[in-house]
C-alpha cells in the first residue's frame, strides 16, 4: 500500500468531522419530519387535547432538562483532557455525562411510567401517539450516546488514545451535543407550548 | 475459506463493494421485469393461466392470478425497481465504484461504513422475498403504501416485512450518502478542483446530498406507519376504523411524496451525469455548458424538495396549495431545458464515436425528451384532474424512469464494464440488445399515453369489467406482446454480460480513449487503485483541439499547454 500523499492526521480530523456532520443532518431531518407531523396533527385537530388526557409533568421535566444540558458541558470538559493529554480528567467526566446522561433516562422512564398509569398510553389518539413516539425515539437516541460513551471508556482503557489521535472522541461528542439541541426543541414544542 | 470471507464478504475495497451492489442489483432487475411481465399478461388476458411459470406461482388457482396477487405484483414490482434495482445499479455500484477512481483517491472516506451499507441490502432483501411466503402473502398497497389501506385493510405479516425492508434498505442508504459526500469534499485529489470534477460526480453527489436529506423523511414516516399498523397509534389512521383520533389521512402522503419526489431526482441525476460525460467522450468534444449543467442539476435538486405535492393534486388538498406546486413543478421544466440542450450542444459538429455506451447515450435523449415534455402536462392541476392515476403517468414515469434511467444503467455497465472486470462485451449483441429495447420500450410506453388518454386507470387488475375501457383491450394486448418481446431482448444482456465476464477479449488500460482519471489506471484496478495518487492539471474534457497531434486528447494528469504556433 503506497504511502505516498498518506492522509495526515489533521486531515482525518476534519474528514470524520465531515462524515459526522453530515450524519447529524441525516438525524436532523428524520427529528424535522416527527415535528412536522406533531405540528401538523395538533393544529389540524380540534380533538388533540381531551379534558380527559394526563398532564404533562412540567416541573420535573425542566429539571431534566438542565440535567441533560449540563451533561453536555461535562462532556465538553472531558474533550479538553483528552486533547490536553490528561486521561484521568477526561474518565471523569466522560462518567459525569454517562451518568447525567443516564440519570436522564431514567427520569423519564418514571415519567412515561407514571403518565401510563394515568392513562396516556400510545392509543390516546394523536397526542399519545406524538408524545411517546418522539420522546421515545429521543430517548432512543440518548441511550444510544451512552453507549458509544461507555465503548470510548473500553477504548480509553485500552490505551487507544492519544493527545493527536483521538477522532472518536470529538465525534461523539459532536453527537452528544446535538442529542441536546434535539432535546431542546423536543421539549420546547411539547412541553412549552 | 478464510479468504473468501476476507476477499467478500468483509473485503472493504469500493470496487468489490460496487460490484457486489451490481449484481444484487442486476438480479433484482430480472426479478422486478419478469412482474412486469405477469403484470402485461394478466392486463393482455384478464384471469387467464398464466403461461411457462404460472402453474410455479400460483398453484392454487391452477396458474391464474387471484387479484390480490396481482396487486402485490404491482407494488413488488414498483418496489423492486426503485430500491432494489436502480438504487443498487447506479447508486450502490457505479457511486461506489467511481467516486474514488474518478476524484482520484485510494478508497471511499470509511470503508467500513461502505461495507455495513452493503451488508444492511442483505436481510434488506431477504425480508423483502419473503414476504410472498407468510400469511396473507406480500404487501399489497402499492409502493407508495398509502394508509388506511396500508396500515388498516390489508394483511400484516407482508406489510409488515415490506416496511422493515425498507427501513433497512434506507439506513443503507444514508450510511453511502455520508460515505459519498464525504469523499467527493474531502479526498479529492491534488488539482481535482470540484469544477474539474466528471459530471458523473456531480450527479453522484447531488444524489447523495438528495439521499441524505430525504431518506430519513421516509424512514420515518414508514416506522409511523408501522406504528399505526401494530401499536394503535394514529398519525394517519381517521375515520371509523381508526383505533383512535385525531389522525390525518392526507399527512402521510405529504411526508411520502416529500421523500418521493426528490427519489426520482435521486434516481435519474447519475445517469444525467453519466450521460453528459459520455456524449462528450464519444463526440471527442468537451461537455458543451460544463458549469450551466452543473448549476442547472443543482437548481433541479433544490426544486425537487419543493415540488412534492404536485402527487397529490386530486387528494383532497386545496386548489390553492396545488397551484403553489405547479408553479414549482413548471420551474423544473427550465433547468432541465439547459442540461438538455447542453446534450445537443456537445454533440453538434463532434467527431461521433458510434459505440454502444454511446448507443444508449443517445437513446436517452430521445426517451428523455418524451418523458421530461409529458411531465408538463402531468404538471398542470387541470389537465391532472384528467390523466392523474391513469396509465397516462405511468407512461410518462416509465419514459423517465425505466426508459431514461435504465438506458444510463446500460450505457454505465457497457461503458465500464472493461474497467470493472478487465474484459470488452460484445459489440454486436449490444448493438441488437438497444435497438430492440429502445424500439420496444417506446411501443410500449408510448402505447400508455393512449391508454391513459382513453381513461384507464392505474392499478387495476382487469380492464375489461369496465364497459368503457373495453375499446382499449386491443391495445392493451398488443403492449403486452410488445413488452414480452422487450423483456425476451434483456436476454441479450443477460447473455453478453456473462459471456464477457469470462470469455470477453482482454481489456486494455483505456479503450475508450477518455480523459477521466479511472482510464490511467489498469483495467481492473489494483487494490489501492492508483501506483501514486493523480496530479490534476485541468478539466475532463480536453478533446479534439486544434494543436493535438498524434491523439486527439489528453488525460486529467497530462499537462497542457497550448502550444502556439
Amino acid at each position: 500500500m503506497n504511502t505516498d500523499n498518506a492522509i495526515s492526521q489533521e486531515q482525518k480530523k476534519i474528514i470524520s468531522t465531515v462524515g459526522m456532520l453530515v450524519f447529524l443532518g441525516t438525524e436532523a431531518m428524520m427529528f424535522t419530519t416527527l415535528i412536522t407531523a406533531y405540528i401538523v396533527l395538533r393544529f389540524g385537530s380540534s380533538m388533540w387535547f381531551p379534558a380527559t388526557t394526563p398532564h404533562l409533568p412540567l416541573l420535573l421535566t425542566s429539571i431534566n432538562t438542565v440535567i441533560l444540558l449540563s451533561s453536555s458541558a461535562f462532556i465538553h470538559l472531558a474533550q479538553k483532557g483528552i486533547a490536553s493529554g490528561n486521561a484521568k480528567k477526561f474518565i471523569f467526566h466522560l462518567l459525569w455525562t454517562i451518568s447525567l446522561g443516564s440519570l436522564f433516562l431514567g427520569i423519564q422512564a418514571f415519567e412515561w411510567t407514571r403518565l401510563i398509569h394515568e392513562g396516556l398510553c400510545l392509543k390516546t389518539g394523536a397526542f399519545g401517539s406524538v408524545f411517546f413516539t418522539l420522546t421515545g425515539f429521543h430517548g432512543l437516541h440518548v441511550l444510544i450516546g451512552i453507549l458509544l460513551m461507555i465503548f470510548l471508556l473500553i477504548q480509553t482503557f485500552r490505551n487507544v488514545y492519544t493527545v493527536s489521535d483521538h477522532n472518536p472522541v470529538h465525534v461523539v461528542s459532536m453527537y452528544w451535543h446535538f442529542v441536546d439541541a434535539v432535546w431542546i426543541v423536543v421539549f420546547t414544542s411539547l412541553y412549552l407550548f | 475459506m478464510k479468504s473468501f470471507l476476507k476477499k467478500h464478504i468483509f473485503s472493504t475495497d469500493h470496487k468489490v463493494i460496487g460490484k457486489q451492489f451490481l449484481f444484487t442489483g442486476l438480479f433484482f432487475l430480472l426479478m422486478g421485469g419478469l412482474m412486469a411481465m405477469i403484470i402485461r399478461w394478466q392486463l393482455a388476458y384478464p384471469f387467464k393461466a398464466i403461461p411457462l411459470i404460472g402453474k410455479l406461482l400460483f398453484p392454487q388457482l391452477k396458474g391464474v392470478l387471484a387479484p390480490e396477487n396481482y396487486n402485490m405484483t404491482v407494488t413488488l414490482h414498483g418496489t423492486i425497481m426503485v430500491f432494489f434495482a436502480i438504487t443498487p445499479i447506479l447508486i450502490g455500484a457505479f457511486g461506489n465504484f467511481l467516486i474514488p477512481l474518478q476524484i482520484g483517491a485510494r478508497d471511499m472516506a470509511f470503508p467500513k461504513l461502505n461495507r455495513l451499507s452493503f451488508w444492511l441490502m442483505i436481510p434488506s432483501s431477504l425480508l423483502l422475498m419473503a414476504s410472498f411466503f407468510v400469511k396473507g402473502g406480500a404487501a399489497q398497497a402499492g409502493w407508495t403504501s398509502y394508509p388506511p389501506l396500508s396500515s388498516l385493510l390489508t394483511p400484516n405479516g407482508g406489510q409488515i416485512l415490506w416496511i422493515a425492508s425498507l427501513a433497512l434498505a434506507g439506513l443503507s442508504t444514508i450510511a453511502g450518502a455520508v460515505n459519498y459526500i464525504t469523499t467527493i469534499v474531502m479526498l479529492r485529489a491534488p488539482g481535482m478542483t470540484l469544477f474539474r470534477m466528471p459530471l458523473t460526480m456531480w450527479g453522484l453527489f447531488y444524489t447523495a446530498v438528495l439521499n441524505a436529506i430525504f431518506v430519513p423523511v421516509v424512514a420515518i414516516t414508514l416506522v409511523l406507519l408501522l406504528l399505526d399498523r401494530i401499536a394503535g397509534t394514529s398519525f394517519f389512521s381517521a375515520g371509523p376504523l381508526a383505533p383512535s383520533v385525531g389522525g390525518q389521512v392526507l399527512l402521510y402522503q405529504h411526508l411520502f411524496w416529500a421523500f418521493g419526489h426528490p427519489e426520482v431526482y435521486i434516481l435519474i441525476l447519475p445517469a444525467w451525469g453519466i450521460v453528459s460525460d459520455l456524449l462528450s467522450i464519444f463526440s471527442r468534444k468537451p461537455a458543451f455548458g460544463y458549469t450551466s449543467t452543473v448549476i442547472s442539476m443543482g437548481i433541479i435538486s433544490v426544486l425537487s424538495g419543493v415540488v412534492w405535492a404536485h402527487h397529490m393534486y386530486p387528494s383532497g388538498i386545496s386548489g390553492s396549495l396545488g397551484k403553489i406546486f405547479m408553479y414549482t413543478t413548471f420551474l423544473v421544466s427550465i433547468p432541465s431545458s439547459v442540461f438538455f440542450l447542453n446534450w445537443l450542444g456537445t454533440l453538434s459538429k463532434g467527431s461521433i464515436r458510434f459505440t454502444v455506451p454511446m448507443h444508449f447515450c443517445l437513446g436517452l435523449i430521445v426517451v428523455f425528451a418524451l418523458g421530461g415534455l409529458t411531465g408538463i402536462f402531468n404538471a398542470s392541476q387541470a389537465i391532472d384532474i384528467y390523466i392523474h392515476d391513469t396509465y397516462f403517468v405511468v407512461g410518462h414515469f416509465h419514459f423517465t424512469l425505466a426508459a431514461s434511467v435504465l438506458f444510463g444503467s446500460f450505457a454505465a455497465i457497457y461503458y465500464w464494464f472493461p474497467k470493472m472486470f478487465g474484459r470488452l462485451t460484445n459489440v454486436f449483441l449490444g448493438k441488437l440488445h438497444f435497438w430492440l429495447t429502445l424500439i420496444t420500450l417506446s411501443y410500449v410506453f408510448f402505447g400508455m399515453f393512449l391508454l391513459g388518454t382513453g381513461g384507464m386507470m392505474r392499478r387495476i387488475a382487469d380492464p375489461t369489467v369496465y364497459n368503457f375501457l373495453k375499446h382499449l383491450q386491443p391495445l392493451n394486448i398488443k403492449i403486452s406482446w410488445v413488452a414480452f418481446l422487450l423483456g425476451a431482448s434483456q436476454m441479450l444482456f443477460v447473455i453478453n454480460f456473462f459471456w464477457s465476464l469470462f470469455q470477453g477479449k482482454k481489456s486494455s488500460n483505456n479503450p475508450w480513449q477518455a480523459a477521466t482519471l479511472e482510464w490511467t489506471t489498469s483495467s481492473p484496478p489494483p487494490h489501492d487503485n492508483f501506483e501514486t495518487i493523480p496530479t490534476v492539471y485541468h478539466g475532463p474534457f480536453e478533446y479534439s483541439r486544434p494543436d493535438m497531434k498524434d491523439k486527439d486528447w489528453l488525460a486529467q494528469t497530462e499537462k497542457t499547454e497550448l502550444k502556439k504556433s
